[in-house]
């Protein structure tokens, strides 16, 4: 495709070209129109007197060239309103016979017809008429024309250019908007492919940032996951600008949050505002925020299966940072994210819980071992009940099952112990 | 035999040689009486012809028929100019012949007033006492019997020059066509001469002016006041032909029959 540069030469020429047509042709036809019909006329008016003289000649062959009065009315007469003509009569040897003249300017236009005396030419009439009024006419039409050629001119010039120019602008925006749609597709794509290549998604959240910096703007970007049931959010992922030393893993009350809003509204949130009052009313937990130098938030919900599992923040310390296109753009990445975030979670909970498990079942065999040991065969002594260790060594009874089990022993008097021992204080116990 | 046809035709032809012809044209005014004293001077001079032409040639190209030796005499209403004198042309006052109010035989009436021709050309009277429409017959605005209208009177000269301007007005070009349109036209009504109306018999009615009704009398002693002169227009040195036409014209004979037809003769008045 041409570009407008290449184009308005051409564009000139042609409406130059058609402006030429009119401003020059249009007259011109009319002249050559007038002329012809000036040209008919005459040749009419000619031909017409020239029957008339005619007639005068039959009448008085030999002395018609005296016959003063009778050519004379005819030739005095004029067309119309009276049209400024030269008419005159001339006889076989070309001398004047009679004339009528009125004042013309050259150039002139003539027409003769022959005078006849029974079919033999004995003289002509010649009529002249003046070119000058057509020529004023044509003159004037070139002057009306012009201007109006003028503007047709710009017109027919300016309005195709123009055209193009928007046809090209259009295209280039569209082509601009194509780019931008297939590299926000490419990184949201590339978004998603790092988001979904490992399941320990903590691994993967700076290349993320770096990815969403190329088609968002921001200043500080955190992921929170909500706790529902506990009122809390943790931060998943936090960089940019430090708001009130938050880093990831930090677990806040979201009461006042925007992270609460969206939570609850399942839906985006734009706040681009100077005013700190309208803040502190809506949002208290953004004025730390606000203090550090952000005017312009985004949060997005990261919807998983109908439920909101976080809210990723897109902040700027520029006023009015976001636009439509970035809210929309922001909610792509979010679904794109969401799910990967979910099965993160899902995958850290399983991992936790796996731990646990393993956990409990070590504790479990351990206990189990104690517990077998203790049930085996101990050898007790009968009287003083110690019992011997692997080793020969006779223990107290107390201190082997302490350094055998979990068990410890504290130290009583049963009654019946009581009694046998301390009768005397066993009855006065008894009697209070 | 032969030699016989051959004297014969010799004897023709000399004769015809011999035979002199007096050509004459001009105004048409003066053509009908100028056809009388031509065919009384014929007779009166045996071996000379005067060709009276037909038609009218009008002053001004009789004058230069003359001037150009095609004829011997011109008639004319008007005395030569002085560029005419000086192509050696001589005029002289022969006539006058009243001007006369016309119209054709059917219009009943039979005098106008200047005020009532005044009106007639302005068109604020347009019909005659019994109806019928008047048509005015007009002359070219260049021919002498329209400068002689004109001469009336200032409100007949304004009045002249409005009815010339109305579109679509009866014009005569010569003294024969406007007769004949005078006779041929109902309601018709222009001027005219009396010679005119006697020399060619012309069935037209003649409207006294102001009461006085055009005659010999009435011009000799002045009670009718327009007239039209007529002249006869020569070379400065005539043939011995036209000098005996003009003596013709000038005797008791000629002023007769110039008298029969209309004229009031007048005899001597040259230019130069």
């Amino acid at each position: 495709m041409k570009t407008p540069k290449n184009v308005a030469p051409i564009l000139t020429w042609l409406a130059g070209i058609m402006i030429v047509m009119v401003v020059i042709i249009f007259p011109l036809g009319y002249l050559l129109i007038s002329y012809q019909q000036v040209a008919g006329s005459l040749e009419t008016e000619a031909e017409i007197n020239a029957r008339l003289i005619s007639q005068i000649i039959s009448l008085n062959p030999e002395m018609w060239e005296f016959q003063q009065l009778r050519i004379q009315e005819y030739i005095l007469r004029r067309p119309g309103k009276g049209q400024a003509e030269i008419r005159r009569v001339l006889n076989a040897k070309n001398e004047l016979i009679i004339e009528s003249v009125d004042a013309l300017k050259k150039p002139l236009i003539m027409h003769s017809h022959e005078l006849m005396d029974s079919g033999i030419a004995v003289g002509r009439i010649e009529i002249y008429r003046s070119l000058r009024p057509l020529l004023k006419e044509t003159g004037f039409l070139v002057l009306v024309m012009l201007p109006f050629g003028f503007v047709t001119f710009l017109l027919l010039r300016n309005l195709p250019i123009r055209a193009i120019y928007r046809s090209e602008e259009a295209l280039r925006s569209s082509e601009k908007v194509a780019r931008q749609f297939a590299q926000e597709n490419a990184i949201v794509a590339e978004i998603g492919r790092i988001i979904s290549s490992t399941l320990d998604i903590n691994e993967e959240y700076e290349k993320f940032g770096e990815e969403v910096r190329k088609v968002i703007p921001f200043d500080r970007i955190v992921i929170n996951i909500v706790n529902h049931e506990a009122d809390t959010i943790t931060t998943a992922y936090v960089t940019g600008v430090n708001v009130d030393s938050r880093l990831a893993g930090a677990v806040i009350q979201w009461s006042g949050s925007a992270t609460q809003e969206v939570f609850h509204s399942k839906s985006r949130l734009l706040i681009q505002t100077e005013d700190i009052d309208e803040l502190a009313v809506r949002f208290p937990a953004l004025l730390p925020h606000f203090h550090a130098g952000f005017r312009s938030f985004m949060a997005l919900p990261l919807i998983y299966k109908g439920n909101v599992i976080g809210v990723i923040h897109l902040q700027s310390i520029k006023p009015n940072t976001y636009t439509e296109r970035d809210l929309r753009l922001a909610e792509r990445v979010s679904n794109q994210i969401a799910g990967a975030i979910a099965n993160a979670q899902l995958f850290t909970e399983q991992m936790k819980a796996e731990e646990e498990r393993k956990k409990l079942i070590s504790r479990l065999q351990e206990t189990l071992g104690k517990v077998r040991k203790l049930s085996g065969l101990l050898p007790i002594c009968a009287s003083c009940k110690k019992i011997r260790d692997d080793k020969g060594y006779w223990n107290q009874m107390e201190a082997y099952i302490r350094d055998h089990s979990e068990a410890e022993f504290s130290h009583g008097i049963c009654p019946e112990c009581f009694k046998k021992l301390y009768p005397d204080l066993y009855e006065e116990d008894k009697i209070a | 035999m032969l030699l016989c046809t051959f004297i014969l035709i010799f004897l023709l032809h000399s004769t015809v040689l011999a035979e002199e012809v007096l050509k004459i044209g001009g105004t048409g005014t003066a053509l009908g009486s100028m056809q009388l004293l031509a065919k009384a001077f014929e007779k009166s001079h045996p071996g000379m012809k005067v060709r009276v032409i037909l038609p009218s040639l009008g002053t001004s190209g009789g004058i230069k028929a003359i001037s150009k030796d095609i004829i011997g005499i011109a008639l004319s209403t008007r005395l030569v100019k002085d560029d005419e004198q000086n192509l050696g042309l001589s005029s002289m006052e022969y006539a006058k012949t009243p001007f006369i109010l016309a119209t054709p035989k059917a219009v009943n009436i039979s005098s106008l007033s200047s005020d009532e021709i005044v009106k007639i050309y302005r068109g604020e009277t347009v019909a005659w006492p019994n109806g019928e429409r008047i048509r005015l017959i007009l002359r070219p605005a260049t021919d002498t019997d329209t400068l002689l209208i004109k001469k009336i009177s200032p409100e007949m000269s304004n009045a002249v020059d409005r009815a010339l301007s109305r579109q679509g007005m009866l014009i005569a070009i010569t003294d024969q066509d406007c007769a004949d349109m005078i006779e041929k036209t109902p309601g018709g009504f222009s001027f005219s001469t009396l010679t005119q109306v006697l020399s060619e018999k012309r069935q037209l009615k003649i409207i006294s002016f102001n009461g006085v009704t055009p005659s010999i009398k009435t011009l000799a002693d002045g009670s009718y006041p327009l007239s039209k002169s007529l002249i006869m227009v020569t070379k400065k040195e005539p043939s011995s032909l036209v000098r005996k036409f003009i003596d013709f014209v000038r005797s008791k004979e000629g002023v007769e029959i110039l008298e029969e037809t209309g004229n009031l003769s007048i005899l001597g008045k040259t230019n130069p």
